[in-house]
C-alpha cells in the first residue's frame, strides 16, 4: 500500500526509525526495516512536491491500513 | 500403439501438418525449475539477458493480472495478496537488483534471480517479528512465478538447439512456436492438440511435418531416439526398424520431390490456360498465420476468424484489444485486403464466460449474428473496433450466419449506430469498408438476389451450407460420408447464388473447405467463381491445377453437371475428364 502510492512520487521517498531508512516504493526494503505495529515512522521526501503523498501515506499509516497490515 | 520385436512402436495420432520427417528426438522439458545453472555472459550479451529478464517478469505478471481478473467473489480475500504480489514482481529489492546482479556479476539472469532472492530471504529471516518474516513466502512465490518463465518458457532451449532434431513436447504454446527456427527443426510431435486446436493451426503454418494428439508419446521417447513422423497420416514410429527406415527414406524422398515442384509454380500467377485469373487468399485465424499467407502468395485473407482473441481471454475483449490486433494484420497483408468475419460464435466454438441458455441444437441456435444482435454492445464493440482498424488498410466486412432480409437491415443499424459513436468520440476511422455476408443458410441462397441489394459482395461458406442443406452433422460418423461437396442439390445452389449475384452486381468469393480441395477447382471455375479463399497451405497446390486448365472446358463441364443426379455420376466426370490433371489420390503422400 504505502509502496503503491511512494511509487508515484516524483523523487524518492524515505520511510525510517530513525536509525536506518527505506526506499518506500520498495515492499521489500520497507519490510527489512522490520518495524512492526506500533512502531513510529520517519517520513522523509527528496522535494515538496511530494509532500501530499507523505501526507496520503502518513493518513494510511494513521488509519492502520484499512485491515491490511502488509506493510 | 503396436509394437514389435526389434523395439520398434507405432503410434497414432492426428496429423498436424504433412510431409515426412526422420530424426533424433528432443524432449522439450517443462520442469527442472529447481536446479539453476550458472553460466557467465559476454559483454554483448548483458543487455539482452536483461530484456531476457524483463520479459519474464512482464509474462509472470500478465499470467497473474489474469489470475486476479478471473477471480470470483468467493476468493476476493485473497486479492489483497495477490495485488501486493503485483507490485512485489517490480520491486526496486528483487526487479531492480536482479538487472544490477546481471550487469555487474555477468551472469545468467536465473542466477541472478536466485541470488538476489536468496539475500532477501537471508534478511527476512533475521527480523524478530514473526508476521513480518512469514512475509517472505510472498516474496519466494513472486521470484518462482519469474523463474518458471524464465526456465519454463522454453525460448532458451529451443532457440539453443543446435543440431537438426525432431521436437517432442507435452504441448507447444504459440510463444513456444514462435521460437522455433525452421532449419533446426525437422518435425514435431506432441502429446496435445488436435487438427483444430491452436497447436493444429501452429502445426498448419509452420508447414513442417507434424503429428498430434498422441497421448503421452513425451513418456515413450527419450532424448536421441530415431523417429519417423509421418505427418500425412498422423503416425509416428519410434526406434524403426531397418526395413521400414528404408521404406519411409523412399517415401520421404518422393513427397519433397512433389513438393519441390509445386514450390517452384507457387510464385505464378494463378491463371488459366486461356488468361483467366482466380484471385486465391487465405482463411486465417492467428496473426502468426500471416506469415503463411505471404509464404504462399496468397492474394490476400478472404476469411479472417476473429473467435480466437475472445476464447482465449476470460471475458469479452474491449475495443481497444481487438482494435490493436485487426490494425496489426491490416498493416501486415496491406496493400492486399483482409476479410474480417464477425464472431461466430455457439456453433461449435463456446464461449466458457457467456453461456447461454442449455440449447438442444447449437448449430440451429443462438450462434455468430443472432448471438451478435441479442447482444448488440458486444457486436458494437467489435464493429467499432474493426472501423478503426480499416484506417490503417484494406479491410472488408463479413458477416456470419445470415438467414433472413432483415437481420442484414439490424447489422447495418448497428454499423450506423458504430459510426455515430465513433465520430462523436472523435476517433480516426473509416466507413467506407465493403460489407459482405456468409452465404451459408439455404434461406440465404434462395434470397440471395434481395439480399444482394443490402451488401456488397456474397462470402459461400460451403460447410456449413452442405450440412444445412443435406441436414447432415459431418461429426457424425454414421451420416458423414452423406457429405459431399458434388451433391448435386449443393452445386445447383452455388449456381443460384453465382446467378443472384450477377444480378445484382455483387462479388463472390469462396471461403469453405471446397474451395481448398484441388477436384473441386474445374467445377468451381466452371460455376464462375473469381475468387477463392482457403486454408494458406492449399494454394500451392490449387493453383497448379487451375494453371492446367481453360476455363471455357469447365463452362461445358459445370452444364453437364447441372443436369446430373448424384454424387458418383459426379464424380466420375469430373476424375475422368480431369485425371491427368488432378494430384494422384491414391499414393500415401496426400491424404
Amino acid at each position: 500500500m504505502i509502496a503503491k502510492l511512494a511509487q508515484n512520487a516524483d523523487t524518492v521517498v524515505w520511510i525510517g526509525d530513525g536509525e536506518n531508512r527505506a526506499d518506500a516504493s520498495s515492499i521489500i526494503d520497507i519490510l527489512s526495516l522490520g518495524c512492526s505495529k506500533g512502531y513510529e515512522v520517519l517520513l522523509e521526501t527528496e522535494n515538496e512536491v511530494d509532500i501530499p503523498i507523505l501526507d496520503s501515506i502518513k493518513e494510511l499509516i494513521d488509519t492502520g491500513f484499512g485491515e491490511d497490515v502488509d506493510e | 500403439m503396436s509394437e514389435t520385436e526389434s523395439g520398434q512402436k507405432v503410434i497414432h495420432g492426428i496429423s498436424g501438418s504433412p510431409g515426412i520427417c526422420i530424426g533424433k528426438a528432443y524432449i522439450v522439458d517443462r520442469e527442472g525449475v529447481d536446479i539453476i545453472k550458472r553460466y557467465f555472459i559476454a559483454d554483448s550479451s548483458v543487455q539482452p539477458e536483461i530484456n531476457r529478464f524483463k520479459s519474464a517478469v512482464k509474462k509472470a505478471k500478465d499470467e497473474h493480472a489474469a489470475i486476479i481478473e478471473s477471480l470470483n467473489d468467493d476468493l476476493s480475500s485473497q486479492l489483497n495478496i495477490l495485488e501486493t504480489h503485483m507490485v512485489l514482481f517490480k520491486d526496486k529489492m528483487l526487479y531492480g537488483k536482479t538487472i544490477e546482479t546481471i550487469e555487474k556479476d555477468q551472469v545468467n539472469a536465473e542466477w541472478a534471480l536466485k541470488k538476489v532472492s536468496r539475500q532477501v530471504k537471508t534478511m527476512f529471516e533475521k527480523l524478530e517479528d514473526p508476521y513480518l518474516q512469514a512475509r517472505v513466502t510472498d516474496i519466494v512465490q513472486v521470484s518462482e512465478q519469474v523463474m518458471r518463465h524464465l526456465v519454463g518458457a522454453q525460448d532458451i532451449k529451443i532457440s539453443d538447439i543446435n543440431k537438426r532434431v525432431i521436437l517432442v513436447a507435452h504441448d507447444l504454446s504459440p510463444a513456444d512456436a514462435s521460437q522455433i527456427q525452421l532449419e533446426r527443426i525437422k518435425g514435431f510431435v506432441t502429446d496435445r492438440g488436435g487438427r483444430d486446436s491452436h497447436t493444429g493451426i501452429i502445426a498448419k503454418s509452420l508447414d513442417i511435418p507434424s503429428v498430434l494428439g498422441l497421448g503421452n508419446v513425451t513418456q515413450f521417447v527419450v532424448n536421441d531416439d530415431i523417429i519417423i513422423v509421418d505427418g500425412s497420416n498422423g503416425i509416428i514410429i519410434i526406434n524403426p526398424d531397418e526395413d521400414t527406415l528404408f521404406k519411409y527414406e523412399e517415401r520421404r524422398a518422393r513427397y519433397e520431390e512433389y513438393r519441390a515442384v509445386i514450390a517452384r509454380d507457387s510464385h505464378l500467377p494463378a491463371v488459366t490456360l486461356d488468361g483467366k485469373r482466380m484471385g486465391l487468399m487465405a482463411n486465417i485465424e492467428l496473426l502468426e498465420e500471416v506469415v503463411s499467407v505471404k509464404d504462399n502468395a496468397a492474394d490476400g485473407v478472404g476469411l479472417f476468424r476473429t473467435e480466437f482473441l475472445y476464447l482465449d481471454l476470460k471475458r469479452f475483449p474491449t475495443e481497444e484489444e481487438l482494435f490493436d490486433k485487426y490494425k496489426e494484420l491490416v498493416e501486415l497483408v496491406t496493400p492486399k485486403f483482409v476479410t474480417i468475419r464477425t464472431l461466430d460464435i455457439n456453433g461449435d466454438k463456446v464461449l466458457p464466460y457467456s453461456q447461454t441458455a442449455e440449447e438442444a441444437n447449437p448449430a440451429l441456435g443462438m450462434r455468430a449474428v443472432r448471438f451478435c444482435l441479442n447482444r448488440p454492445e458486444i457486436f458494437l464493440t467489435q464493429i467499432k473496433a474493426i472501423l478503426r482498424a480499416a484506417a490503417f488498410g484494406n479491410i472488408k466486412l463479413l458477416i456470419p450466419m445470415i438467414s433472413c432480409v432483415e437481420e442484414i437491415i439490424q447489422v447495418k443499424e448497428v454499423i450506423e449506430t458504430a459510426v455515430w459513436e465513433l465520430e462523436d468520440e472523435e476517433k480516426i476511422f473509416n466507413k467506407n469498408v465493403p460489407l459482405g455476408i456468409m452465404i451459408e443458410v439455404p434461406s440465404a441462397a434462395i434470397m440471395a438476389e434481395e439480399l444482394g441489394e443490402y451488401v456488397d459482395f456474397f462470402s459461400i461458406g460451403t460447410n456449413d451450407l452442405i450440412q444445412y442443406s443435406m441436414a447432415i452433422d459431418r461429426r457424425n460418423r454414421q451420416v458423414a460420408h452423406l457429405y459431399h461437396p458434388f451433391n448435386p442439390a449443393v452445386i445447383r445452389l452455388v449456381k443460384m447464388i453465382m446467378d443472384a449475384a450477377k444480378k445484382t452486381g455483387v462479388d463472390v468469393v469462396m471461403c469453405g473447405e471446397m474451395a481448398g480441395d484441388p477436384i473441386n477447382i474445374p467445377v468451381l471455375m466452371g460455376l464462375g467463381l473469381q475468387e477463392l479463399s482457403m486454408n494458406p497451405g492449399s494454394i500451392p497446390i490449387v493453383k497448379q491445377v487451375l494453371r492446367k486448365i481453360d476455363s471455357a472446358d469447365t463452362e461445358k463441364l459445370v452444364e453437364q453437371i447441372l443436369k446430373m443426379r448424384s454424387v458418383a455420376e459426379i464424380s466420375d466426370l469430373v476424375k475422368a475428364r480431369y485425371k491427368d490433371i488432378l494430384p494422384l489420390e491414391d499414393s500415401d503422400e496426400q491424404q
